[in-house]
């Protein structure tokens, strides 16, 4: 924008302001978040936080080879926030690289892939910021990463297996019939610069893509969310070569389409790109308080991870969600098939007119208290019980 | 008995407006009144007992009459000489008492009950405080009762000390044969005039016979005090049991005040601490404002509703009153009202913003609150040429877009129907890859060091950086390995810094 916009003061109708004020709020958006890698699951759990914080539920699963980055947020009110169990998909071995002795397929694959990469480097799980290594972990577990998709899935869509003739069965399948048409916002997060996160992010896409289709799940809207390069700047190595390995995938995935290979054997072949919307989000700029020759901070990365978290979370409201995709639809029909992205920022005005409100009525109740206890309160101890 | 209104007078509530510790005078005042017209202390007391329903007060004391004792009177003397020889007090008073004490004891039982009712009804009075002073006076009254039965216990036993001996005496006076005194008595007049010492017998007699009378009296007297402590004590009984249920309740609201303590810190900890949102304009101090502007009000000001709850239950009941009051009034109140309200209360005492926000203009308050949000969501999330030919549109989520209160240059309004934020969402689509600063040069660099090592995953890319053999982009057909996921498990804190 060519200067900062601003913002004027109206005059406002106080009727209707408190017409609409009584106003309920639309449903919410169904969303999945599919988060990868280190950097996804500290997103993921600030969105999980803002679900907290706004009495919302959203279905989660985050995808990581690494079992020891463990991460949870804790509110302001000491409620501690992390994902759950069955939000999780921990999946790897600790010798990936000697599990493909068992896949002669696989081995001659990765002979390419893992082409350079030292064979006594060792990654004993996590993907150590090899992208080859992140792959292979997520190919030797894709069978069960599936699985957990699909039981997510189900969080989100009644299973739709043949059922009785009965009535309650019929209407029972009309309703997952009718759920199939319901929108879905299917967000997949990770970082474009790691090992893991980057490395499974096109594949991951197009596995959710092969289930929903599979599924009869019509209305379903796959969005990327990239996080870096500049904020990971001199935190791990191989930060710019990963990016710029990640941005050239995406280019032929989307120019070329993808085949994506299942575990029987068959394979889903793909015209169409891994997401319907790709967005880019990083630290455009280092914070003044920051040394600019040494890496972010993890309070400065948190800090920035907690704002993604929040333009994530604002961008899959769904006033403001449904109302950009109607603004962006006649672009989108503009638009080639090469890669095209966008970048997504948000920011929020709020006041916890909940927490507000229960304040008050907790002075309140105290005065109440106190006022009961004037009146059954005396020195009667020198009153004996006889 | 009870000719005064069951509700405590002005003066009750005005005693009771200042809950003392000590009972002042008003209270003893009004408590003692209350015991008087009720009948349970003093001289009414005793007065109610010995009256009979027609209003005749019980006289224990036997008048028989002149003393002579002639033929003529013989019947008469025999009369007096029996009743001079009695040798326990008559009890004729008793069934006179105890259905007095019967009637009292459930007039005053009901009296109480109305009475403690009306102090547990009475807004702005301390019940206890009353019901403790009726214990006291009470008490006194029972102890003074205590003192005078004792008084009479001696005198009782004193008359009897003198009635004994003169009894024996007369008894052996009308025994010289050592024959049965009855049949003596039966020709008495011609045993005393043969004798010669009628005189002096019926000298014992007459004082024998006034001893009697004075037993009588102080026997009379000692169950009346005995039926009137018993009256007392049952009456005491019934304000202790009222003390002790106050008591508890006492004790469960000071329970509740800890839930209460307990729930304050939770919500204290999220005014104006939301980790996300770049304004939070719940503060302690417009908790303050709008709650002097709401009156805390007792659903109910009958002790009574109170009583049977425990703490959990008086806190849930009362915060749930004082939550229905406090929305009434903030039921329209929305994030602008409440920042524009703020700047209000700034603007017109200044020093309440000395400290917390320095060099503040209120009138500019919102205004700069909300131009600096939108700012922060239009700031680069991306760094791209300033070339670049990408579409940016921001959107503003606000409670209706019909009515936003704020003009909010270039933004396309939406309808959240959130009174609770303003939400900010900036977009640049269109971007492509060239868009990317520096990005052809890091191309070039990933060539030069992808002959070195593979960076790639897909097998095509792959191959134009080192020119390995494959067969196909994506994943090459293969023989998956048999499902091994582990779910892991998620504890602890954040023991790692941040890996991409």
């Amino acid at each position: 924008m060519d200067s900062q916009p601003k913002v004027t003061r109206l005059t406002k109708n106080p009727a209707e302001h408190d017409r609409l004020a009584a106003a309920g709020l639309a449903p919410a958006l169904r969303v999945l978040i599919e988060s990868k890698g280190g950097t996804g699951l500290r997103v993921a759990t600030h969105l999980k936080a803002l679900d907290v914080l706004d009495g919302q539920k959203r279905i989660y699963l985050h995808l990581d080879s690494d079992h020891g980055d463990r991460y949870s947020t804790t509110l302001p009110d000491g409620t501690v926030v992390g994902l759950q169990p069955d939000e999780l998909c921990l999946f790897g071995w600790d010798d990936a690289r000697s599990q493909l002795r068992r896949h002669s397929a696989l081995a001659r694959r990765y002979q390419t892939l893992l082409r350079g990469n030292p064979v006594s480097q060792t990654y004993k799980r996590g993907a150590a910021q090899c992208r080859p290594m992140g792959l292979l972990q997520y190919e030797l577990s894709f069978p069960a990463i599936l699985e957990a998709k699909r039981a997510r899935l189900n969080a989100l869509y009644s299973p739709t297996e043949a059922r009785g003739a009965s009535l309650q069965d019929v209407v029972l399948a009309r309703e997952a019939q009718l759920q199939m048409a319901q929108p879905l916002l299917d967000v997949h997060i990770a970082s474009a610069v790691g090992g893991q996160g980057s490395s499974i992010a096109i594949h991951d896409a197009y596995a959710t893509r092969w289930l929903c289709e599979q599924r009869g799940i019509k209305n379903v809207t796959h969005v990327g969310i990239l996080l870096g390069p500049q904020a990971f700047q001199r935190r791990e190595r191989n930060i710019e070569l990963n990016y710029t390995a990640t941005m050239r995938e995406l280019e032929k995935a989307y120019r070329d389409g993808f085949t994506l290979v299942l575990p029987a054997g068959e394979q889903a072949v793909f015209a169409r790109p891994p997401f319907d919307e790709l967005y880019l989000l990083d630290l455009a700029e280092w914070p003044r308080s920051e040394d600019p020759d040494r890496r972010l901070s993890d309070t400065a990365m948190d800090a920035w991870l907690r704002q993604v978290a929040l333009t994530v979370h604002t961008y899959t409201q769904r006033a403001l969600h449904d109302r950009l995709e109607s603004l962006l639809l006649n672009l989108a029909n503009q638009t080639d098939e090469s890669l095209s992205f966008g970048t997504l920022n948000a920011a929020m005005a709020f006041a916890d007119l909940a927490a507000l409100n229960q304040a008050i009525a907790l002075d309140k109740t105290e005065a109440m208290l106190r006022a009961l206890l004037a009146r059954c309160s005396t020195d009667h101890e020198d009153i004996s019980n006889h | 008995m009870n000719d005064r209104s069951d509700h405590p007078t002005h003066t009750d509530r005005a005693a009771a407006n200042q809950p003392a510790r000590k009972p002042d005078d008003a209270v003893i005042a009004a408590v003692r009144a209350r015991l008087e017209s009720s009948g349970l202390i003093g001289d009414g007391l005793l007065n109610w007992l010995k009256t009979d329903d027609n209003a005749r007060v019980f006289d224990p004391r036997v008048d028989l009459g002149p003393a002579a004792l002639d033929g003529e009177n013989a019947a008469q003397a025999h009369r007096r000489i029996q009743f001079a020889l009695r040798k326990e007090p008559s009890g004729r008073w008793i069934p006179l008492l105890r259905r007095r004490t019967a009637r009292l004891k459930l007039a005053a039982a009901q009296a109480l009950t109305e009475w403690f009712d009306a102090l547990r009804n009475t807004p702005d009075l301390c019940a206890a405080a009353y019901v403790a002073e009726l214990i006291r006076q009470l008490d006194a009254e029972i102890a003074a009762l205590r003192r005078e039965a004792s008084r009479i216990g001696e005198a009782l036993g004193q008359v009897n000390r003198q009635l004994q001996p003169l009894q024996a005496e007369i008894e052996k006076a009308l025994t010289p044969g050592g024959s049965s005194w009855i049949s003596r008595l039966l020709d008495l007049s011609a045993v005393m005039t043969t004798l010669g010492r009628g005189v002096s017998l019926m000298a014992r007699v007459v004082t024998a016979e006034r001893l009697v009378n004075d037993r009588e009296e102080y026997a009379f007297s000692a169950d009346l005090i005995t039926a009137a402590i018993g009256v007392a004590q049952e009456a005491r009984e019934a304000a202790r049991a009222e003390l002790d249920r106050l008591a508890q309740l006492r004790v469960n609201l000071l329970a509740a005040q800890q839930l209460l303590a307990e729930a304050r810190a939770q919500v204290n900890s999220r005014l104006g601490t939301h980790p996300y949102a770049q304004v939070d304009a719940t503060h302690p101090q417009q908790v303050a404002r709008i709650g002097a502007r709401i009156a805390a009000a007792l659903s109910s000001n009958d002790l009574t509703t109170f009583l049977p709850m425990d703490p959990a239950q008086l806190f849930t009941t009362l915060q749930g009153a004082a939550l229905e009051q406090t929305q009434r009034v903030t039921a329209s109140l929305d994030l602008v009202q409440l920042m524009e309200d703020e700047a209000k209360a700034l603007a017109d005492n200044p020093g309440e913003a000395a400290g917390r926000l320095p060099d503040i203009i209120p009138d500019e308050l919102v205004l700069d609150a909300l131009q600096a949000t939108y700012r922060h969501a239009v700031s680069p999330s991306l760094k791209v040429s300033p070339d670049a030919q990408a579409y940016e549109l921001s959107l503003v989520g606000v409670t209706d877009e019909t009515a936003p209160g704020f003009n909010f240059e270039r933004a396309t309004l939406v309808s959240t129907g959130r009174r609770d934020r303003v939400q900010f969402l900036h977009v640049r689509v269109g971007l492509c890859l060239l868009d990317l600063i520096g990005f052809e040069q890091m191309t070039g660099r990933l060539e030069s060091a992808s002959q070195r090592r593979n960076y790639y995953v897909l097998e095509a890319l792959a191959q134009e950086g080192g020119g390995a053999s494959g067969s196909q982009n994506g994943v090459g057909a293969e023989m998956w390995p048999a499902a091994e996921h582990e779910a892991g498990e998620l504890v602890g804190e954040n023991n790692r810094s941040a890996r991409p």
